[in-house]
Protein backbone atom coordinates (compact mmCIF):
# COMPACT_ATOMS: atom_id res chain seq x y z
CA UNK A 1 0.00 0.00 0.00
CA UNK A 2 1.56 3.37 -0.89
CA UNK A 3 -0.93 5.25 1.27
CA UNK A 4 1.05 6.83 4.93
CA UNK A 5 -2.33 8.99 5.77
CA UNK A 6 -5.69 9.19 4.20
CA UNK A 7 -6.33 11.05 0.60
CA UNK A 8 -9.34 13.37 -0.13
CA UNK A 9 -12.11 12.79 -2.76
CA UNK A 10 -10.99 14.03 -5.77
CA UNK A 11 -7.55 12.16 -5.84
CA UNK A 12 -6.41 10.21 -9.00
CA UNK A 13 -5.30 6.68 -9.41
CA UNK A 14 -1.55 6.78 -11.43
CA UNK A 15 -2.66 6.34 -15.21
CA UNK A 16 -1.72 3.21 -16.35
CA UNK A 17 -0.73 2.92 -19.96
CA UNK A 18 0.16 0.25 -22.43
CA UNK A 19 0.58 0.11 -26.47
CA UNK A 20 -1.76 -3.08 -28.15
CA UNK A 21 -0.30 -4.75 -30.82
CA UNK A 22 -1.37 -7.52 -32.45
CA UNK A 23 0.91 -9.75 -31.28
CA UNK A 24 -0.19 -9.15 -28.08
CA UNK A 25 -3.83 -10.28 -29.09
CA UNK A 26 -2.04 -13.39 -30.87
CA UNK A 27 -0.51 -14.19 -28.03
CA UNK A 28 -2.99 -14.05 -25.32
CA UNK A 29 -5.35 -17.30 -25.45
CA UNK A 30 -2.44 -19.72 -25.85
CA UNK A 31 -0.76 -18.04 -23.08
CA UNK A 32 -4.12 -17.99 -20.86
CA UNK A 33 -5.43 -21.08 -21.91
CA UNK A 34 -3.10 -23.53 -23.34
CA UNK A 35 -2.21 -24.16 -27.16
CA UNK A 36 -4.98 -26.09 -28.88
CA UNK A 37 -7.86 -24.69 -26.37
CA UNK A 38 -9.15 -22.19 -28.21
CA UNK A 39 -9.13 -21.66 -31.99
CA UNK A 40 -5.69 -20.09 -33.25
CA UNK A 41 -7.71 -17.89 -35.85
CA UNK A 42 -10.22 -15.89 -33.27
CA UNK A 43 -11.81 -12.68 -33.12
CA UNK A 44 -8.84 -11.27 -31.40
CA UNK A 45 -5.87 -12.64 -33.88
CA UNK A 46 -7.44 -13.12 -36.93
CA UNK A 47 -9.15 -10.85 -39.64
CA UNK A 48 -11.55 -13.17 -41.16
CA UNK A 49 -12.78 -14.36 -38.29
CA UNK A 50 -13.86 -11.17 -36.84
CA UNK A 51 -15.09 -10.60 -40.08
CA UNK A 52 -17.19 -13.17 -39.80
CA UNK A 53 -18.65 -12.37 -36.79
CA UNK A 54 -19.24 -8.80 -38.11
CA UNK A 55 -16.27 -6.83 -36.60
CA UNK A 56 -14.14 -4.77 -39.09
CA UNK A 57 -11.26 -5.99 -37.75
CA UNK A 58 -9.60 -8.13 -34.71
CA UNK A 59 -10.51 -6.65 -31.08
CA UNK A 60 -8.52 -7.10 -27.82
CA UNK A 61 -9.66 -9.15 -25.37
CA UNK A 62 -11.33 -7.21 -22.79
CA UNK A 63 -9.76 -8.63 -19.23
CA UNK A 64 -6.40 -7.25 -21.00
CA UNK A 65 -7.99 -3.54 -20.35
CA UNK A 66 -8.99 -4.75 -17.42
CA UNK A 67 -5.83 -5.33 -16.19
CA UNK A 68 -4.60 -2.34 -16.43
CA UNK A 69 -6.86 -0.97 -13.87
CA UNK A 70 -6.32 -4.04 -11.24
CA UNK A 71 -2.46 -3.02 -12.06
CA UNK A 72 -2.86 0.60 -10.47
CA UNK A 73 -5.32 -0.72 -7.82
CA UNK A 74 -2.85 -3.45 -6.61
CA UNK A 75 0.17 -0.88 -7.05
CA UNK A 76 -1.95 1.59 -4.73
CA UNK A 77 -3.63 -0.44 -2.41
CA UNK A 78 -1.58 -3.95 -1.73
CA UNK A 79 -3.03 -5.98 0.43
CA UNK A 80 -6.21 -3.96 0.54
CA UNK A 81 -6.94 -4.63 -3.07
CA UNK A 82 -5.55 -8.66 -2.92
CA UNK A 83 -8.22 -9.17 0.05
CA UNK A 84 -11.49 -7.06 -0.10
CA UNK A 85 -11.11 -5.88 -3.85
CA UNK A 86 -13.83 -5.19 -5.78
CA UNK A 87 -14.06 -3.83 -9.38
CA UNK A 88 -17.26 -3.25 -11.89
CA UNK A 89 -16.33 -2.99 -15.25
CA UNK A 90 -18.21 -2.33 -18.69
CA UNK A 91 -16.45 -3.04 -22.00
CA UNK A 92 -18.13 -0.29 -23.85
CA UNK A 93 -15.80 0.42 -27.06
CA UNK A 94 -13.81 -2.07 -28.98
CA UNK A 95 -9.73 -1.90 -28.81
CA UNK A 96 -7.86 -2.30 -31.69
CA UNK A 97 -4.52 -3.49 -32.31
CA UNK A 98 -3.01 0.50 -33.26
CA UNK A 99 -4.71 1.44 -29.98
CA UNK A 100 -2.57 3.00 -27.04
CA UNK A 101 -5.25 2.70 -23.74
CA UNK A 102 -4.58 4.14 -20.50
CA UNK A 103 -6.04 2.85 -17.28
CA UNK A 104 -7.19 6.27 -14.89
CA UNK A 105 -9.46 6.84 -11.77
CA UNK A 106 -10.45 9.46 -9.13
CA UNK A 107 -11.86 8.93 -5.81
CA UNK A 108 -15.44 9.61 -5.53
CA UNK A 109 -16.30 8.00 -2.33
CA UNK A 110 -15.31 6.71 1.40
CA UNK A 111 -17.19 4.08 3.14
CA UNK A 112 -16.22 3.14 6.67
CA UNK A 113 -16.37 -0.91 6.76
CA UNK A 114 -15.05 -2.05 10.53
CA UNK A 115 -11.67 -1.17 11.01
CA UNK A 116 -10.79 -0.25 7.44
CA UNK A 117 -12.34 2.58 4.65
CA UNK A 118 -13.39 1.38 1.43
CA UNK A 119 -12.11 3.64 -0.96
CA UNK A 120 -14.65 3.77 -3.87
CA UNK A 121 -12.79 5.32 -7.68
CA UNK A 122 -14.80 5.94 -10.70
CA UNK A 123 -12.31 3.92 -13.17
CA UNK A 124 -12.02 4.09 -17.10
CA UNK A 125 -9.51 3.42 -19.85
CA UNK A 126 -9.47 5.36 -22.33
CA UNK A 127 -7.51 5.15 -26.03
CA UNK A 128 -5.12 7.80 -27.56
CA UNK A 129 -8.18 9.79 -28.59
CA UNK A 130 -9.93 10.24 -24.98
CA UNK A 131 -12.51 7.79 -26.41
CA UNK A 132 -13.48 5.89 -23.18
CA UNK A 133 -13.38 2.25 -24.07
CA UNK A 134 -14.09 1.03 -20.02
CA UNK A 135 -15.76 2.46 -17.33
CA UNK A 136 -16.81 1.58 -14.01
CA UNK A 137 -15.85 1.34 -10.71
CA UNK A 138 -12.81 -0.46 -8.41
CA UNK A 139 -12.53 -0.27 -4.94
CA UNK A 140 -9.95 -1.48 -2.07
CA UNK A 141 -9.47 -1.19 1.44
CA UNK A 142 -7.49 1.31 3.72
CA UNK A 143 -6.90 0.99 7.70
CA UNK A 144 -8.86 3.32 9.22
CA UNK A 145 -6.14 4.31 11.48
CA UNK A 146 -3.97 5.56 8.23
CA UNK A 147 -7.33 7.00 6.22
CA UNK A 148 -7.81 9.10 9.92
CA UNK A 149 -3.81 10.61 9.68
CA UNK B 1 -20.86 -8.23 -50.91
CA UNK B 2 -22.41 -11.12 -49.11
CA UNK B 3 -25.31 -10.33 -46.98
CA UNK B 4 -24.75 -10.04 -43.33
CA UNK B 5 -25.22 -13.06 -41.14
CA UNK B 6 -24.80 -14.25 -37.32
CA UNK B 7 -22.54 -17.25 -36.62
CA UNK B 8 -25.02 -20.39 -35.97
CA UNK B 9 -22.09 -23.24 -36.11
CA UNK B 10 -18.54 -23.18 -35.85
CA UNK B 11 -16.01 -25.59 -34.97
CA UNK B 12 -17.17 -26.47 -31.61
CA UNK B 13 -20.66 -27.00 -33.27
CA UNK B 14 -23.68 -25.29 -33.03
CA UNK B 15 -23.41 -22.05 -31.58
CA UNK B 16 -26.07 -21.62 -28.18
CA UNK B 17 -29.46 -19.52 -28.90
CA UNK B 18 -30.80 -17.45 -26.41
CA UNK B 19 -33.50 -19.33 -26.13
CA UNK B 20 -31.47 -22.13 -25.07
CA UNK B 21 -30.45 -20.75 -21.92
CA UNK B 22 -31.56 -21.29 -18.71
CA UNK B 23 -31.48 -18.94 -16.35
CA UNK B 24 -30.72 -20.44 -12.46
CA UNK B 25 -28.86 -23.20 -14.55
CA UNK B 26 -26.19 -24.86 -12.52
CA UNK B 27 -22.81 -24.59 -14.51
CA UNK B 28 -21.05 -27.23 -12.16
CA UNK B 29 -17.78 -26.84 -10.96
CA UNK B 30 -14.12 -27.31 -12.03
CA UNK B 31 -10.81 -28.12 -10.10
CA UNK B 32 -7.94 -25.68 -11.37
CA UNK B 33 -4.74 -24.96 -10.14
CA UNK B 34 -1.98 -22.68 -11.57
CA UNK B 35 1.77 -23.12 -11.50
CA UNK B 36 4.14 -20.03 -11.00
CA UNK B 37 4.80 -20.19 -14.66
CA UNK B 38 1.26 -19.41 -15.43
CA UNK B 39 1.45 -16.37 -13.07
CA UNK B 40 4.34 -15.58 -15.12
CA UNK B 41 2.47 -15.81 -18.71
CA UNK B 42 -0.78 -13.86 -17.32
CA UNK B 43 1.65 -10.91 -15.96
CA UNK B 44 3.45 -11.05 -19.61
CA UNK B 45 0.24 -10.97 -21.28
CA UNK B 46 -1.45 -8.01 -19.52
CA UNK B 47 1.59 -6.34 -19.05
CA UNK B 48 1.25 -6.75 -15.36
CA UNK B 49 4.06 -6.50 -13.00
CA UNK B 50 4.48 -6.15 -9.03
CA UNK B 51 7.10 -7.98 -6.70
CA UNK B 52 4.19 -10.22 -4.78
CA UNK B 53 3.82 -11.89 -8.55
CA UNK B 54 7.17 -12.77 -8.69
CA UNK B 55 9.40 -12.57 -5.90
CA UNK B 56 7.82 -12.72 -2.33
CA UNK B 57 4.70 -11.33 -1.07
CA UNK B 58 3.25 -10.89 2.80
CA UNK B 59 1.72 -14.50 2.09
CA UNK B 60 4.23 -16.34 1.79
CA UNK B 61 5.67 -16.89 -1.67
CA UNK B 62 4.14 -15.42 -4.77
CA UNK B 63 0.73 -14.89 -5.20
CA UNK B 64 -0.91 -14.12 -8.90
CA UNK B 65 -3.18 -11.23 -10.62
CA UNK B 66 -6.74 -11.74 -9.78
CA UNK B 67 -7.39 -11.62 -13.02
CA UNK B 68 -5.73 -14.86 -13.64
CA UNK B 69 -9.30 -16.25 -12.61
CA UNK B 70 -10.60 -14.68 -15.73
CA UNK B 71 -9.72 -17.98 -18.13
CA UNK B 72 -11.21 -21.04 -15.63
CA UNK B 73 -14.43 -19.24 -15.13
CA UNK B 74 -14.77 -18.65 -18.57
CA UNK B 75 -14.20 -22.87 -19.43
CA UNK B 76 -16.50 -23.27 -16.97
CA UNK B 77 -18.93 -21.85 -19.22
CA UNK B 78 -17.92 -22.85 -22.51
CA UNK B 79 -18.33 -26.12 -21.21
CA UNK B 80 -22.03 -26.04 -21.40
CA UNK B 81 -22.80 -23.23 -23.87
CA UNK B 82 -20.87 -22.62 -27.20
CA UNK B 83 -21.43 -18.75 -26.98
CA UNK B 84 -18.45 -16.66 -29.07
CA UNK B 85 -20.13 -13.57 -28.86
CA UNK B 86 -18.22 -10.59 -26.77
CA UNK B 87 -17.41 -9.95 -23.21
CA UNK B 88 -18.91 -6.89 -21.92
CA UNK B 89 -19.13 -6.68 -18.19
CA UNK B 90 -16.91 -8.11 -15.05
CA UNK B 91 -17.99 -7.94 -11.64
CA UNK B 92 -15.32 -9.42 -9.09
CA UNK B 93 -14.72 -9.15 -5.53
CA UNK B 94 -11.36 -10.75 -3.79
CA UNK B 95 -11.61 -12.30 -0.87
CA UNK B 96 -8.21 -13.64 -0.77
CA UNK B 97 -4.97 -14.38 -2.45
CA UNK B 98 -4.68 -16.70 -5.23
CA UNK B 99 -1.54 -18.62 -4.28
CA UNK B 100 0.05 -21.23 -7.09
CA UNK B 101 -0.21 -24.90 -6.36
CA UNK B 102 -3.52 -24.65 -4.82
CA UNK B 103 -6.51 -27.27 -5.43
CA UNK B 104 -9.34 -24.51 -5.97
CA UNK B 105 -13.18 -25.29 -6.60
CA UNK B 106 -15.28 -22.88 -8.58
CA UNK B 107 -18.88 -23.29 -9.14
CA UNK B 108 -21.35 -21.40 -11.29
CA UNK B 109 -24.39 -20.67 -12.63
CA UNK B 110 -26.36 -18.91 -15.20
CA UNK B 111 -27.62 -16.08 -12.88
CA UNK B 112 -29.92 -13.70 -15.93
CA UNK B 113 -30.31 -13.20 -19.97
CA UNK B 114 -31.58 -10.14 -21.57
CA UNK B 115 -31.97 -8.57 -24.40
CA UNK B 116 -31.03 -4.39 -25.23
CA UNK B 117 -30.30 -2.47 -28.45
CA UNK B 118 -31.32 -5.67 -29.97
CA UNK B 119 -28.58 -7.81 -28.69
CA UNK B 120 -29.10 -10.89 -26.51
CA UNK B 121 -27.54 -11.33 -23.65
CA UNK B 122 -26.11 -14.10 -20.45
CA UNK B 123 -25.04 -13.35 -17.48
CA UNK B 124 -23.25 -15.86 -14.76
CA UNK B 125 -21.77 -16.08 -12.07
CA UNK B 126 -18.75 -18.64 -10.11
CA UNK B 127 -17.35 -18.41 -6.86
CA UNK B 128 -14.04 -19.78 -6.21
CA UNK B 129 -12.82 -21.50 -3.20
CA UNK B 130 -9.86 -22.81 -1.20
CA UNK B 131 -9.66 -26.16 -0.34
CA UNK B 132 -10.57 -25.40 3.58
CA UNK B 133 -14.52 -24.05 1.70
CA UNK B 134 -13.23 -20.16 2.08
CA UNK B 135 -14.16 -18.11 -0.71
CA UNK B 136 -11.25 -16.87 -2.83
CA UNK B 137 -12.92 -14.94 -4.96
CA UNK B 138 -16.80 -14.27 -6.39
CA UNK B 139 -17.72 -12.98 -10.54
CA UNK B 140 -20.10 -11.81 -12.53
CA UNK B 141 -19.73 -11.77 -16.34
CA UNK B 142 -22.09 -10.55 -19.12
CA UNK B 143 -21.39 -11.67 -22.70
CA UNK B 144 -23.12 -10.04 -25.59
CA UNK B 145 -24.19 -13.71 -27.56
CA UNK B 146 -23.32 -11.68 -31.13
CA UNK B 147 -21.21 -8.25 -31.95
CA UNK B 148 -24.48 -7.82 -35.08
CA UNK B 149 -27.91 -7.44 -33.69
CA UNK B 150 -30.55 -10.44 -33.58
CA UNK B 151 -32.23 -8.58 -36.27
CA UNK B 152 -29.62 -10.17 -38.53
CA UNK B 153 -30.28 -13.85 -39.62
CA UNK B 154 -28.46 -17.11 -37.71
CA UNK B 155 -27.13 -19.13 -40.22
CA UNK B 156 -24.06 -18.04 -41.17
CA UNK B 157 -20.82 -20.28 -39.86
CA UNK B 158 -17.68 -19.20 -37.99
CA UNK B 159 -14.37 -19.43 -37.77
CA UNK B 160 -13.74 -18.80 -33.94
CA UNK B 161 -15.69 -20.55 -30.99
CA UNK B 162 -17.10 -20.06 -27.97
CA UNK B 163 -16.25 -23.70 -27.29
CA UNK B 164 -12.68 -22.85 -26.31
CA UNK B 165 -11.25 -24.34 -23.37
CA UNK B 166 -12.97 -27.69 -24.46
CA UNK B 167 -12.20 -27.87 -28.27
CA UNK B 168 -8.38 -29.77 -27.59
CA UNK B 169 -10.64 -32.31 -25.49
CA UNK B 170 -13.13 -33.12 -28.25
CA UNK B 171 -10.34 -32.83 -31.35
CA UNK B 172 -12.06 -29.97 -33.06
CA UNK B 173 -9.33 -27.18 -32.67
CA UNK B 174 -9.33 -25.05 -35.65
Amino acid sequence: MIFQRGVNVGWELPPVSRQMSLRQFEERHPLLYGEGTWPHKNIHSDAEAARAEGLSEPVGSAPTFFALVTRAMMTCFGTGWVVGGKTSLKMIKSVYARNFVTAKGVLREKQREGDAVRYVFDVWVENELREKVVVGTASALVPAEVDAR
Amino acid sequence: MTARKRVARDAGGERTRYEDIAIGEDLGSIEWSFDEAAIARICDSDDDFHEWYAVESPYGGIIAPVLIGYPPVRMLFSRRYNVRGLFYWHEAENFAPLKPNVKYTIRGRICDKWIKREREFVQYEATCYDPQGNKVFHTRRAHALDYLTRDVPKDGSGIDSGAGGRLADEGRTA
